[in-house]
Parts: structure tokens; C-alpha cells; sequence
């Protein structure tokens, strides 16, 4: 199931970046915060973020406790998870190794989407008469671009991580049975 | 920010509803996302050992329920993988904008989608589908 979460989320990330690539120049800059936001957060446990226009915001509002309750039970449910599966022990490995194979398909990624938009950026910044329009969405890619540098750097940080506790689970397991660390 | 006119090239809508259209897209995708989650959820907690029966939290998805959940799940990784080939192919072009009609029809399938799921998890306990339906 690890594999379909992770295929889901990859493809969601490549659709909205399909999507804000044609439309972020016609966002309104709520909307383009919006739309980056949610790029950059579909990866994560949650997805939905604050509510969009004033009346939805208005009624969301009323239903505001029946949502956090019902998020609690979610919650639970899923740190009762995370927590059975990151023990230490069997299936540890498996788990560990699983999420350092996420991390890294997240990260090519992003590395791909970095490079896509470097190509935008080249192709607007060739013309020699630049319009305010061309300039507004020059800024707006660079301003991705720079998003996605950010992120990359926080998964490869996160990758780090499992990595070191990996190798420690490793040291750990050697010291016990007397044998050299893999 | 100033604000770009949006090219019609295939309707005659105005800005202000081109606006309203890409919002109710941006609903709709941010719903996918939520209702997908919910389902990884679910099936998560269904397979758990944690969650036998001895422990107070028991969800009880029956065959069907847990099929349909799979289901909607390929599902929503076959939309979103043929919305994407929708929109434009590798070569694209970023100055060919997504027009209204495209966004609309992105929005419905989204919306087709959201409710179907919507609609399954009601069906899965008394307790979580009293919560879900109030939501909607």
C-alpha cells in the first residue's frame, strides 16, 4: 500500500505542476500563494489547507468542531500506526529502507521539475523586450524554482535521517550478535 | 501583484469567472488529495495488527467496503495520471494556457470522483459517517 500512497502522490504533484505551469500567470497572487502552497504540501500527512474564498471560510467556520473532532480520531488512528511500524524490529528494515526510496524518488522528482523550470527561465529571459506580463511570470518561476531548491534540500535533510538511524539500527544489531555492521 | 487578463480563447466568460472556475478546481483537486488520505487511512488501520480486537478502536470494513476503497484508490491515480496527459503532452508549451473548458472538465471529474468516495465512507461506520455526512 506504501507504493500506491507514494504513486498517488507522485502523480498529484505531476498534475498540479502541469496545471500551474499553464495557469499560475493567470492566478491572482492569493491564488498562485494557494496553488504553490498545495504543491508543496501534497506530500504531506495533510493536504487540505485553510479555505479559499470568504463564504466557503464562513461556512467552514460553523463546522469547525465536528471537523477537529473527527481529525482527532484520524489522528490517532494514525500515530498509533506510524508508531507500530517505525518500532524497531521486524519489518524496521523494510520500513526504513521503503522510506529512503520515497525520499529519493520525491527528491529525482524535484530535481526534474528544478531543471523543467530552469528551461522556462532560459526561454524568458532570451527575449530582448521583455513585457511587465513576461517579467511577472519570470519572477513567478524563479519563485517555484526556488521553492522546490528549498524542499529538496529539507527531503535530502529528512533522507539524512533515516539514513543515520538506519545505520545505527545496523551498529546496534552487530554489537548484539558480535558480528560487523553491513 | 497585477493581475493578468486570462485568455478566452474558447469561451467567452470574463475574468471574474474564470476566477470562480479555477477555485472550484482548486477545491476539487485539494478534496482528492484529502479523500485519497482518508482511504490510505483506513486501509491502513484495517491491516494493523495494533487493531485487533482487543484494542477500542474498531473499524469494520466489510469485503465490499474494502474493495470499493481499492478501487476509488486506482482510480484516483488513473485520473490524475490521464488529467495530466490531458493538459499537454512533455513538449508543452507554458505560453498555451489550460482553457475554461478544460478546467471545468478537470473540476467534474475531480467532483465525480470526491463524491463517490464521500459516499463510501459513509457507509463504513455509524459514528464516522455521522461526522462525514454533517460535512457535507
Amino acid at each position: 500500500m506504501e507504493k500506491t500512497t507514494n504513486t498517488f502522490e507522485t502523480l498529484l504533484d505531476k498534475y498540479l505542476f502541469r496545471v500551474a505551469s499553464a495557469v499560475i500567470d493567470q492566478f491572482d497572487s492569493a491564488h498562485q500563494d494557494k496553488l504553490i502552497h498545495l504543491m508543496l504540501t501534497c506530500n504531506k500527512s495533510r493536504i487540505v489547507s485553510p479555505p479559499l474564498t470568504a463564504e466557503f471560510e464562513h461556512q467552514q467556520t460553523t463546522k469547525h468542531a465536528k471537523k477537529i473532532r473527527n481529525q482527532s480520531v484520524e489522528d490517532s488512528l494514525r500515530a498509533q500506526w506510524q508508531s507500530a511500524v517505525s518500532l524497531p524490529g521486524r519489518g524496521y528494515v523494510a520500513y526504513q529502507q521503503r522510506q529512503l526510496v520515497i525520499y529519493q524518488t520525491h527528491i529525482d522528482l524535484m530535481l526534474h521539475y528544478i531543471a523543467h523550470l530552469g528551461k522556462l527561465l532560459e526561454q524568458a529571459t532570451g527575449k530582448e523586450e521583455a513585457q511587465p506580463s513576461e517579467l511577472i511570470r519570470l519572477i513567478q518561476y524563479q519563485t517555484l524554482q526556488d521553492r522546490y531548491i528549498v524542499k529538496v534540500a529539507k527531503l535530502r535533510a529528512e533522507q539524512q535521517k533515516v539514513d543515520v538511524q538506519l545505520n545505527l539500527y545496523y551498529e546496534s544489531i552487530a554489537l548484539e550478535t558480535g558480528t560487523s555492521p553491513i | 501583484m497585477k493581475q493578468k487578463q486570462a485568455p478566452f480563447s474558447l469561451d467567452s466568460a470574463d475574468e471574474e469567472n474564470y476566477r470562480k472556475i479555477l477555485t472550484e478546481w482548486l477545491q476539487a483537486i485539494e478534496q482528492l488529495g484529502h479523500g485519497y488520505q482518508q482511504v490510505d487511512l483506513l486501509l491502513a488501520v484495517r491491516y494493523s495488527p495494533i487493531f485487533s480486537s482487543s484494542q477500542p478502536v474498531r473499524l469494520q470494513l466489510s469485503p465490499q467496503i474494502e474493495s470499493d476503497l481499492k478501487q476509488l484508490q486506482r482510480e484516483a491515480c488513473v485520473l490524475l495520471d490521464e488529467l495530466s496527459a490531458h493538459i499537454q503532452g512533455p513538449d508543452y508549451s507554458p505560453t498555451v494556457p489550460l482553457t475554461i473548458g478544460q478546467l471545468r472538465q478537470h473540476t467534474a471529474l475531480l467532483n465525480d470522483w470526491n463524491q463517490r468516495i464521500q459516499a463510501t465512507l459513509c457507509l463504513i461506520t455509524p459514528s464516522y459517517s455521522a461526522n462525514r455526512c454533517d460535512l457535507n
